[in-house]
């Protein structure tokens, strides 16, 4: 495919009734390949996954695949998209290829035999095959995750969404599934929301870090990680420890190691003897930056109370 | 502790549930229009005030009816919401019991229904607090009432109804089943109440089957005096109590099987439910699971199109799957009901006197599939809103709804993909009714199906109301977009629909699927309702493409919920096309809406009669003064009328001829037109000056130049023409049809105020500012001069018709003759007949016969005119008219005439008319099908001899208008009926008339009624007054009655006055009967005299020589009752007869009469002691039920047998 598409997202907001600022003037301009959105829950991420799919709609902004406006023309949206929700069930009493063959009919295949194939491809994908006769209401979280994978693929989407795919999937499966993810259409765009830092770092090319509504940073992993080289300093300590290193240093997380604390703290210049340089990685990246939204937020909240 | 903080929990959860006090209020106002408008004529004609106990409990049990789908929501969402909202798997491994789990909710659940039903009793006593117009109605409250109505029906009410709703909803998981189960108790306490006890007659088992109480308030309706119903509590009745008991023990063991069977591992349940269900643990992963593969995902390159045939086959997908939605508990509700109308069905097909009838297809499908004859099928309107819902509901209650919202579909395939789903399964439904109702007919013997009626009632009409009925309730659901709400909106919607006339709501442009009604008949077919109904039709389904345009501009698609999110929304889907099919819509709706308004309320309202009482109310107002004016006097009739029944027209000129026959000066007429016709012509044979004509009410006055002289003559020249043009809203008149028209004297023109023109409803009279009693009786001597309409006329008329049809008139039939390709009839009279004219026409077949007097050697011509077909009684008709004209010439006289004809009219009730020389009977008859089943009463021979009777007591006794009067006409036309069936039949079958005509007067009877002789009361005058003469027959003597009646007969068979009484009937009665026993006729005829007989026991031992000596302790009692229900003792040393019988171990299983002999028997106990040469098996007093005894069964009683000592 030469005519590489892109989605173009300008200026979007979208408050909800109760005063939440789901979404603050975004934009984005997400080109073909996997698209990683990292964020802490309640980001926005899925408000802005469900405003790409045309289920719900931004208060402003415009957004555009390639010429298509997603805001009026959702019905050519729809025959490229590809979307597979956050939180999502399958009618329990309706078996595997039924259901599929039942969505690929909805996704205009109507060539009978076409639709077989696909259907059985699909399913051969994702390993669903031999399970293609036994009702939906058995499936476990991965299977269910790889239908609708299946479901979202039916088509040959050039936009595909997929909102949280891997929360509450055991380690196994999820790695299954990020396989099947990686295999996603090379030519699309896919929009991978997640809250799991390696979810990206494994799969995507570019990322955006979204919170509060807000982009916090857009960028391409590795180069996101190169410019912490050098920046990230680790230390073990005791737990009691932790509230004077906080007074002293800008700590990007801390984690629990062997009944230890491990602190990543963020320096431009060696913070001293007891921490040693490491080697950054995404989580670190993606901490840095909440850990600085949180900070500016800090400091603008004093600000206001001294004014 | 812990299921006090669940139940407070539970309760404050739902509690702050605005939709809850939603529900209250509804209920509230419900309840204040049943008590102070629908109801009211109860109180109101049954004489008992608004704070009747009675009333209070009645209106409590009907508004349950409303409140049962009310409460629906409450203990669904209290056994389900856990689950449907997730958040089991918190509460399920909570410390807490399933006792205290299932207990705190359901008792939550049946507090917070306990309150919300409050709402019955606050309605009632709002009703009773604001009575308005009905202040005479009043009375000082009665708490105790309210309470028992509230704690002995609303409150076990709502605890079986609780209990049911939230097992079935616990243990499917289904909170909304809850409402299924509403439905369900819904169905079977109509079905105990319509079927078991009215159609069955089976009131004792409908009042323990029925979960709601409506049996065993409706039997109280008739059973109870006004003062009963303003004392006594239906709530500590017996049968009340037992009622409640059974059910409240069913709801119990129902819990506890649900405490048994609820499991917290959701696995569990699933399995057992067979649902599978999205809690199911987790299989393994397949065999041969491959966990890294490097190719990526290969998918076939596929052509996506979205062409009209892409949106073809989606449409129909979506429909499949909805259809198999609907099926996946539907098919139970649908085998049930199918299952419903085989079992009940014969009952449908021997309601008249337990005859069985032909089960034709067309009076199987009216009873089958119009609402009017059978609120049972209530559940399929109420099943299509619910599948509407959850149709509405599917992808969102399965979390689907984002991938579908996501997925290139445009809204309509989804609404018209559901919306065909739901049409495929009322198809199915239907089919199924078809196939049940056809075994219905093969199950009765019956073959004739008549495929394309069957079609044409469940496909063409059924159907099509189904279908607008879904539409509405799927834009309802999208519009409302909150399941419980929709769904009563809609509930609310249909109750309007059909009961909305109780408040003043009629059919017509405003309501929606509405249509002016129709019904079916072999002679006529579906006409004359089609046209119209079929104008009315395709302006709801006008109306139907605009409400599915709503719902797809509305449909909420996507996340965004509100309305006015999804009006936004809505907007934006509004394309070019969209408003096209709008303004298309609004264009039919006007075009088809302005036809029928212009039908219905310029066309109709022009050329018919009007309708609505207003009109009546004005002419009594203006012209009642004239009642007392005297006027001539009728003496002859004689007409040309032309029937026309393609244009469904009639035209008549004639000529009436009168006399005065006061003693005074008559200077002006006062001439009553029929509303509806147009006057061509109205010329009296003297000269007169118009002085008024009010062509709206009817009424014209004329003044004569010269007055007309006591013993004057008079003619009067008309012509007149009756062609009504559009149709009404409701209410089509079917008189006139293409085949099958009856046309009475409503359209000749009348002398003297008409007072059948007045309103007779007192609530209607008092809304229309009349005095609601309406003073309707003459005094004594003018009643015994005859009023008009109780002339004797010689009478003579041509009448014409359609080539191929038979025009029949009264007298006989002189000539017929074909003329400008119509047929003519002209028919005279022989001998004067009451003035009681109607005219018919149709295709008929005639049987012809001839009956020769034995003692004169008189003839009469019998004709019989059938519908093609009809012949399945013509020959016991024919052999009762000879049977009876034996009889009636032998006791009474000749027949004054020398034709005699029976003709069939439309409509399926078992109805017969009897008019001079001619008597009708309705389809419904002709389909009775007695030759199943001999042992049983002829009722088709009875009912001929009652009818032939009437052309003597009727025609030639005419007795005075006053009360009681009918007596003299129905209840001797009846006696006289009983001893044609003797005299033809045989002893036997005149005793099983006789004790079929007892087994239907002591079913529910009322007892504070009127003595016979003043009595209007249908069930008095055809069944009691018969039984009395019987009565009387058996203690006076059969010769000695026979006497009576002929004496009777004899002085008053001419119709000159002064006209007869019942206190002439009662005279002749004491001539004939011994002065010993004139307390009895004035126990049975002048009074409402009840005996209260009882055989306490009898026993029995055997003498040295063989003989058995007989002892009976018996208790008697007698007693009058008066009309409010007031109980007076009367002393009594009356003649009863006692006997004793054997086991009846002979042939027939009769027991034979050992002894049957008058004793005297006074108030209280007694023991009567016999010597018989047999031994007894059985002794009691009255045993034949000779006397009016409420408790018949306690007057025998099996004979203990005593060891010899």
């Amino acid at each position: 495919m030469k005519d590489q598409i892109a989605l173009g997202i300008q200026n979007v907001s979208k408050s909800y009734p109760n005063g939440v600022k789901a979404l603050q003037n975004i934009s984005l301009t997400i080109p073909p390949g996997m698209y990683g959105l990292l964020g802490p829950n309640g980001a926005g991420k899925s408000t802005l996954m469900r405003i790409l799919a045309t289920l719900q709609e931004p208060d402003e902004g415009t957004i555009y695949f390639g010429n298509i406006d997603v805001l009026r023309q959702k019905e050519e949206v729809r025959q490229t998209l590809g979307y597979l929700p956050q939180d999502f069930g399958l009618h329990p009493n309706a078996r595997t290829e039924e259901l599929l063959n039942y969505f690929a009919v909805l996704k205009g295949i109507k060539d009978n035999k076409a639709r077989r194939e696909v259907v059985e491809a699909l399913l051969k994908q994702t390993n669903l095959w031999d399970v293609r006769h036994q009702k939906l209401g058995g499936f476990s979280g991965g299977m269910r995750q790889r239908f609708g994978v299946a479901i979202a693929m039916l088509g040959n989407p050039k936009l595909i969404i997929v909102d949280e795919p891997t929360a509450g999937l055991d380690p196994a499966e999820r790695v299954r599934y990020l396989n099947l993810l990686s295999e996603m259409g090379e030519n699309s765009v896919v929009i991978l929301s997640t809250h799991i830092v390696e979810d990206v770092s494994e799969l995507c090319t570019r990322m955006a870090v979204i919170n509060k509504g807000q982009i916090l940073l857009e960028t391409e992993p590795h180069k996101a990680i190169e410019n912490l080289n050098g920046k990230v300093w680790r230390r073990v300590i005791e737990k009691n420890a932790l509230p004077r290193l906080e007074l002293e240093h800008v700590i990007i997380s801390t984690k629990l190691l062997g009944g230890r604390t491990v602190v990543h703290i963020f320096s431009e210049t060696s913070p001293g003897n007891d921490f040693e340089l490491t080697s950054p990685d995404l989580e670190d990246v993606y901490f840095t930056v909440i850990a600085q939204d949180f900070r500016k937020n800090l400091e603008q909240e004093v600000k206001e109370v001294l004014v | 502790m812990k299921l006090w903080e669940t139940f407070r929990y539970e309760v404050v959860y739902q509690v702050r549930n605005v939709s809850i006090w939603v529900f209250f209020l509804f209920l509230l106002i419900i309840t204040y229009l049943l008590a102070s408008e629908v109801f009211i004529d109860e109180p109101v004609v049954g004489g008992y005030s608004l704070f009747a106990p009675y009333y209070i409990a009645k209106v409590s049990v009907i508004a349950y009816i409303v409140g049962i789908l009310i409460l629906a929501p409450i203990p669904g969402n209290a056994a389900t919401r856990d689950i449907e909202t997730r958040m089991y798997p918190l509460l399920y491994t909570a410390p807490i019991s399933k006792f205290v789990y299932l207990g705190g909710r359901f008792l939550a659940a049946l507090t917070l229904g306990a309150i919300l039903m409050t709402a019955i009793p606050a309605g009632i006593l709002g009703a009773s607090l604001f009575p308005g117009e009905h202040v005479l109605l009043t009375a000082p409250i009665i708490p105790a009432a309210y309470l028992n109505a509230y704690f002995l029906f609303v409150l076990p009410n709502t605890f079986v109804a609780m209990a049911f709703m939230f097992a079935v909803a616990t243990l499917s998981r289904r909170g909304i089943a809850s409402f299924l189960v509403a439905i369900l108790i819904f169905f079977i306490a109509f079905a105990s109440w319509q079927l078991i006890a009215v159609n069955e007659g089976n009131w004792k088992l409908a009042k323990l089957t029925d979960p709601l109480g409506i049996s065993l308030i409706q039997e109280l309706k008739t059973l109870w005096s006004p003062v009963e119903k303003n004392t006594l509590m239906a709530g500590t009745q017996t049968w009340t109590l037992l009622n409640r008991l059974i059910w409240c023990l069913i709801a119990l063991s129902l819990l506890v099987l649900t405490y048994l069977r609820f499991r917290r591992e959701p696995t569990a349940i699933s399995n057992k439910m067979g649902k599978g269900g999205r809690f199911s643990k987790f299989p393994t992963t397949p065999e041969g699971f491959h966990i890294l593969k490097d190719t990526p995902i290969v998918v076939p390159q596929v052509q996506q199109t979205f062409g009209f045939s892409s949106r073809a086959l989606q449409v129909i997908t979506v429909s499949i799957e909805s259809f198999k939605v609907v099926m996946g508990w539907g098919w139970i509700a649908f085998t049930c009901l199918a299952i419903f109308v085989f079992l009940t069905s014969p009952s449908w097909f021997s309601d008249f006197h337990h005859a069985s009838q032909l089960p034709v297809s067309g009076h199987l499908l009216i009873l089958l599939e119009n609402h009017t004859y059978n609120a049972i099928w209530f559940v399929i309107p109420l099943l299509i809103l619910y599948y509407a819902g959850e149709l509405v509901w599917r992808e969102r209650e399965a979390r689907l709804h984002e991938i579908i919202g996501a997925a290139p579909i445009p809204i309509w395939i989804s609404f018209a993909g559901k919306f065909t789903g739901l049409f495929l399964a009322l198809v199915l439904m239907q089919v199924l009714m078809m196939i049940s109702g056809m075994m219905v007919q093969m199950r009765l013997g019956y073959y004739d199906f008549e495929f394309p009626l069957y079609l044409k009632i469940l496909f063409g009409i059924r159907l099509v109301d189904y279908t607008l009925l879904g539409l509405l309730a799927f834009v309802i659901h999208v519009v409302v977009n909150q399941k419980y709400i929709g769904n009563l909106i809609i509930i609310l919607f249909f109750v309007i629909a059909f009961y909305g006339y109780l408040i003043g709501i009629e059919p017509g442009l405003f309501v929606y699927g509405s249509d002016p009604g129709w019904t079916y008949s072999e002679i006529r077919g579906l006409e004359p309702y089609m046209y119209p109904w079929f104008v009315f039709k395709l302006y709801w389904v006008a109306w139907a493409l605009l409400l599915a345009v709503v719902a797809n501009l509305l449909w909420p698609r996507g996340t965004e919920r509100t309305l006015k999110q999804r009006i936004q929304e809505g907007s934006r889907r509004l394309t070019r096309q969209t408003k096209a099919i709008t303004a298309f819509a609004v264009m039919l709706i006007l075009i088809f809406g302005g036809f029928i308004f212009y039908n219905t309320s310029i066309l109709h309202p022009r050329t018919a009669a009007p309708e609505g009482e207003e009109w009546k109310a004005d002419y009594e107002k203006l012209y009642r003064k004239y009642a007392d004016s005297p006027q001539p006097w009728l003496t002859a009739v004689n007409l040309h009328v032309e029937i026309f029944p393609e244009l469904r027209a009639v035209d008549i000129r004639g000529r009436q001829s009168y006399v005065n026959r006061t003693g005074s000066r008559i200077d002006s007429i006062h001439l009553a037109t029929a509303l509806g016709v147009e006057n061509h012509l109205i010329r009296f044979s003297r000269t007169s000056t118009p002085k008024l004509i009010d062509e709206k009410l009817g009424h014209h006055i004329y003044v004569l130049d010269k007055p007309l002289l006591p013993g004057d003559s008079l003619h009067l020249d008309f012509h007149v023409s009756f062609s009504p043009q559009g149709f009404p809203n409701y209410g089509i008149d079917a008189s006139l049809v293409k085949n099958g028209s009856s046309v009475d004297d409503a359209w000749l023109p009348k002398m003297g105020y008409q007072k059948s023109r007045e309103i007779e409803d007192p609530k209607e009279r008092s809304k229309q500012g009349l005095n609601p009693n309406r003073m309707f009786l003459p005094s004594l001597d003018v009643a015994r001069m005859g009023i008009p309409g109780q002339e004797r006329i010689d009478f003579e008329a041509v009448v014409g018709t359609d080539k191929e049809q038979i025009a029949i008139a009264p007298g006989k039939l002189q000539r017929s003759w074909s003329e400008n390709g119509r047929s003519y009839f002209h028919y005279s009279t022989e001998a004067p007949i009451i003035n009681d004219i109607a005219f018919f026409s149709a295709d008929y077949d005639v049987s012809e016969s001839q009956w020769k007097s034995k003692e004169t050697g008189q003839l009469v011509d019998i004709e019989i005119l059938y519908h093609p077909g009809h012949t399945l009684n013509l020959e016991r008709m024919v052999n009762g008219i000879h049977a009876s004209l034996d009889y009636l010439t032998k006791q009474l006289g000749p027949y004054p005439h020398s034709e005699i004809r029976f003709l069939e009219n439309t409509g399926y009730n078992k109805g017969m008319q009897a008019n001079p020389t001619n008597v009708w009977y309705r389809t419904g008859y002709a389909l009775l099908n007695q030759a199943s089943d001999s042992e049983r009463v002829d009722v088709t021979f009875a009912t001929v001899a009652h009818e032939v009777a009437h052309q003597w007591w009727g025609h030639q006794l005419s007795p005075a208008i006053m009360k009681g009067n009918i007596l003299l006409i129905e209840s001797l036309a009846w006696y006289s009926a009983f001893e044609i069936i003797e005299e033809a039949l045989g002893k036997e079958k005149f005793l099983d008339l006789v004790h079929q005509f007892q087994q239907e007067y002591f079913s529910p009877q009322a007892r504070s009624v009127q003595p016979l002789l003043k009595a209007n009361d249908h069930t008095l005058i055809y069944r009691k007054g018969p039984l009395v003469l019987y009565t009387i027959r058996e203690y006076v003597g059969k010769e000695q009655v026979r006497m009576a009646l002929k004496n009777l007969f004899k002085k008053n068979a001419f119709g000159s006055p002064p006209l007869p009484t019942p206190q002439d009937l009662f005279s002749e009665l004491q001539k004939v009967t011994p002065d010993s026993m004139h307390y009895l006729l004035h126990d049975l005829l002048a009074t409402n005299t009840y005996w209260d007989l009882k055989t306490e026991q009898s026993s029995a031992s055997q003498t040295k020589e063989g003989s058995w000596q007989v002892s009976l302790d018996v208790q008697a009692r007698k007693y009058t009752v008066d009309t409010l229900g007031v109980e007076t003792d009367v002393p009594m040393d009356d003649w009863i007869q006692i006997g004793i019988f054997d086991a009846g171990e002979g042939q027939k299983g009769e027991r034979e009469a050992l002894y049957l002999k008058w004793h005297r028997i006074s108030s209280g106990k007694q023991t009567i002691k016999v010597n018989l040469p047999n031994k007894p098996a059985y002794a009691g007093i009255d045993p034949s039920n000779l006397l009016m005894d409420l408790k018949r069964g306690n007057n025998t009683s099996k004979v203990a047998l005593q060891q010899q000592e």
